[in-house]
């Protein structure tokens, strides 16, 4: 052997050994694919974020679903859009999946999510991104990953999680064995059980979730805590930032809309942007006339686009369980609500049912 | 950018290596490693560009003057600028917010309103302008002639490998090995340097990360500071510490000291098994060698060191302590962290209490000596970790533990009769866990990460070496299974929340 070789036989040994036992795992075993990834922590005693173990397992279940419509927004979607009463308004054969989770998934984060399923399912027409004017586009929900969302050090937005694990050129590196991470985290950290604490594991949001999102394609209904909401006039948040691009400030709503509108068409879907209803009234200021303004101007510069609804749409206080959802005995109502506009949007565009080529 | 990243690992690392090699033997490889450890840097934000090339052109220029100079009065002049724009500098960026806050929460119930003045601390801003300092003065010293080549002067303030968290190399070190044409690593050179790289990040990611984990939790025992924490726990919080930044620290160093082999630079050690230190001066020596040195150096030893009796000697010991403790960060923690092993050092000084042991139990006697003076730096550990409002509940909970074994203890001795001790110590065990069980399952995942630091650092001790020294040395299939075994632990246990290195704030 070459002695500028002999050096390094303990890594050509290491990287055999290993390239042995991942093969054999694989050949034996059939990992998930969707398993073989860092999404969630398994950390000793910690608690994983049930957001991101809702987006892990739906991602799970509905990575290869093939729907016709994907739907990926923050926690109004999730808990409002239930797919079956959208579909009753639907051609035959057209499905609906909804992927919604959270505000700290953020706006890059319900896009990584859109991408994800349009790469995925060729057979995605339209790409809905479902949101409530309440958790409009922020800096900390579209650049900054980790960051703290509304200042509170307990929610992370982790959107970019989205990408490094179901996107990103790393997952190369995501081995067959790394699909068993749970269970040998497990047996190191509660081998014979007097340990086991998985707090995710009780969590009550958690174990409703699991036992249903399956069926519901997704949905899970509300269940807050009921403080009371009231009609107050809308405050809608429009920051802005100085775009180098263009030299000239451009609000975050604005370059959200802009770059979902151009992800969405690269895989020749449509994007449908749907504001939910509010408790709110409009008002004259508090960033709602910039916001309608910026939409109205994304219509017509993107005519491709379809938004249905309004930015505000008042409906009564009572139905509302907090600002950003809908009490789940009028989910049928919210889901009627966008089932006609969707029947209304794929009845303008032909579309008579499920996609039966390949993009 | 982050060592204990992909991007580091597979994009930026092979990139300026494969750039270095293939510029090696013209004149623009140093402005390439310049530019890429620029580059590197400036991932966080741009500002903090600023800052650095001021330290940094400022000393260069400083020194030239120096040395051109031999009126003593104008060399000293020239001294006092670049030490007072240096600490100036670091003090503004460390020191500013942190009065300001103080001062404007003090004024407050005199009803004197003060805004408080934010300002962003570039990260390694005390490690440079520490490094930036030593050029000069020891220009000055006349120990070192300055560098006429900006771009190697600059390459030496900017490695990339030690700029954001050290090892602190004096120029003497470190120029002259970057200011050659250095020839390519050897295989071995280059399989070590891997070793390093591949340990370092499993001390960071797994090890550092996970007991960081731990103290994160039982600080969440108390979220109004207040709330008091179960018996023990703080017992937990002190090691967790201890091996949290022990690792994270030492990964740091280690992953750089591999990074710039694979330039051909060698860089000091900065941490030789320190929690086997049986007392305070040994523990200085094996702990941030690079920076107990450079305050040695250029504080203790200008200060008069013990050349001026046993109460000047004791007195220059707590100064250098103090200003090391607020090296390390604008709080008052950091100055009793400071202060208190000053004090370790002092005591010490005047009651060897390490030789006492060793001398009058031998053996158990070092061990006995290890076992306290760790406990020592524990207690260290909890003012540089806990903020002011945990540390009351984190010394309560240690100084309840006692109660709760004496109670376990007494259940054990309740229960035994004669030969039958398994039913007994049972009940102790039940006892103990009815109380305390937020210990014992703390415990029980400090214990799982602690073996491998506790193994790894012995096996160091015992070579008077660190733990990849001794891998180095290894056969070579032994070390491709530990190859593996790194591999997959960084695979299975690595913390996947991202986490900077702790001295990037410093």
């Amino acid at each position: 052997m070459s002695s500028s070789i002999l050096p390094f036989r303990s890594w050509i040994a290491a990287v055999l050994i290993l390239l042995v036992t991942e093969s054999a795992v694989y050949s034996i075993t059939h990992p998930n694919t969707y398993d073989r990834n860092n999404f969630l922590q398994f950390a000793f005693a910690h608690e994983e974020t049930p957001q991101r173990a809702f987006i892990y397992d739906k991602i799970k279940a509905f990575a290869d679903s093939h729907p016709t419509i994907v739907q990926s927004g923050d926690s109004s979607g999730f808990y409002g859009i239930e797919p079956s009463v959208v579909m009753r308004h639907l051609p035959p054969g057209v499905t609906y999946v909804n992927m919604s989770c959270c505000a700290n998934l953020g706006y890059n984060g319900y896009y990584n999510i859109l991408e994800f399923m349009l790469q995925h399912n060729p057979s995605i027409r339209y790409a809905v991104l479902h949101i409530t004017p309440y958790t409009m586009p922020l800096r900390e929900l579209w650049e900054s990953d980790g960051a703290a969302l509304w200042g509170t050090p307990d929610i992370k937005v982790f959107g970019d999680a989205v990408y490094q694990e179901y996107l990103g050129m790393w997952r190369i590196f995501h081995s067959p064995s790394l699909a068993y991470r749970e269970q040998v985290t497990d047996l190191f950290y509660y081998q014979r059980n007097p340990f086991k604490d998985r707090p995710l594991m009780t969590n009550p949001d958690y174990l409703a979730f699991a036992q249903m999102f399956q069926r519901t394609l997704g949905w899970m209904p509300e269940d807050d805590v009921r403080n009371g909401v009231y009609a107050v006039e809308c405050q809608v948040a429009m920051p802005n930032f100085f775009d180098i691009w263009t030299m000239r400030y451009k609000t975050y709503l604005q370059q959200i809309l802009e770059a979902y509108a151009a992800m969405v068409r690269r895989y020749h879907a449509k994007l449908v942007v749907v504001f939910q209803p509010v408790a709110c009234v409009v008002g004259t200021g508090a960033g709602t006339a910039e916001a309608r303004a910026v939409i109205e101007q994304f219509k017509r510069d993107n005519p491709d686009v379809d938004i249905p609804f309004p930015l505000v749409s008042t409906w009564p206080a009572e139905m509302f369980s907090v600002p950003a959802h809908i009490r789940h005995e009028y989910t049928d109502r919210i889901g009627d609500r966008l089932g006609h506009a969707m029947a209304a949007i794929m009845a303008r565009d032909g579309v008579a049912g499920p996609a039966t080529a390949s993009r | 950018m982050q060592f204990n990243s992909f991007v580091f690992i597979f994009a930026f690392l092979p990139g300026a290596l494969a750039g270095y090699l293939l510029l090696r033997k013209t004149r623009f490889a140093n402005a390439f490693m310049l530019a890429v450890s620029i580059y590197f840097y400036a991932q966080g934000a741009l500002w903090y560009l600023a800052p650095l090339f001021f330290t940094a052109l400022l000393d260069f220029f400083i020194g030239q003057k120096i040395e051109a100079s031999t009126d003593r009065r104008y060399r000293r002049s020239l001294l006092v600028v670049s030490v007072v724009a240096n600490l100036g500098l670091l003090s503004v960026f460390k020191y500013t917010t942190w009065l300001t806050v103080d001062m404007s929460r003090a004024l407050a119930p005199f009803g004197i309103a003060m805004s408080p003045i934010l300002i962003g601390l570039p990260p390694a801003i005390s490690f440079y302008t520490f490094q930036s300092m030593s050029y000069t003065i020891d220009i000055y010293r006349g120990e070192f002639k300055p560098y006429r080549n900006i771009i190697d002067y600059m390459s030496f303030v900017c490695f990339f490998p030690h700029l954001v968290a050290g090892p602190i190399m004096r120029a003497r070190d470190l120029l002259p090995q970057l200011a050659v044409r250095r020839p390519l690593p050897s295989a071995e050179t280059v399989s070590n340097a891997l070793l390093l790289i591949l340990f370092g990040l499993f001390q960071k990611t797994v090890l550092a990360d996970n007991f960081g984990l731990q103290v994160e939790s039982i600080q969440r025992m108390m979220p109004g500071g207040g709330a008091e924490l179960p018996a023990g726990m703080g017992l937990l919080f002190a090691y967790a510490f201890a091996f949290q930044i022990y690792c994270d620290f030492a990964a740091y160093t280690t992953i750089a000291r591999g990074v710039a082999r694979l330039f051909g630079v060698e860089l000091m050690r900065n941490f030789l098994t320190p929690y086997f230190s049986t007392n305070p001066s040994e523990f200085w020596q094996r702990w941030h060698i690079s920076l107990s040195t450079w305050l040695r150096d250029y504080l203790y030893i200008p200060l008069g060191g013990n050349q001026h009796g046993k109460l000047g000697t004791l007195r220059n010991l707590m100064l250098t302590m103090f200003l090391g403790g607020l090296w390390h960060g604008a709080g008052v923690f950091f100055i009793f962290w400071g202060l208190f092993h000053g004090l370790l050092l002092v005591i010490y000084r005047l009651v060897p209490i390490d030789a006492f042991l060793i001398s009058r139990f031998g053996r158990t006697g070092r061990m006995l000596s290890t076992v306290l003076f760790f406990h020592l730096v524990c207690l260290g550990w909890i003012f540089f970790r806990a903020t002011p409002e945990q540390f009351m509940p984190i010394m309560r909970s240690i100084a309840a533990l006692p109660a709760v074994c004496l109670t376990a203890l007494g259940a054990v001795l309740a229960n035994w009769h004669g030969l039958a001790f398994v039913p007994a110590l049972k009940s102790g065990i039940i006892q103990f866990l009815d109380v305390d069980r937020h210990f014992i399952t703390h415990g029980w995942g400090f214990v799982l990460y602690a073996v491998p630091v506790w193994i790894t650092d012995y096996v160091g001790y015992r070579a008077k070496a660190e733990f990849p020294d001794v891998l180095a040395r290894l056969p070579w299939l032994a070390r491709a299974v530990l190859v593996v075994v790194l591999i997959y632990g960084l695979q299975f246990f690595a913390r996947r929340e991202a986490n900077e290195f702790i001295y990037f704030a410093f």
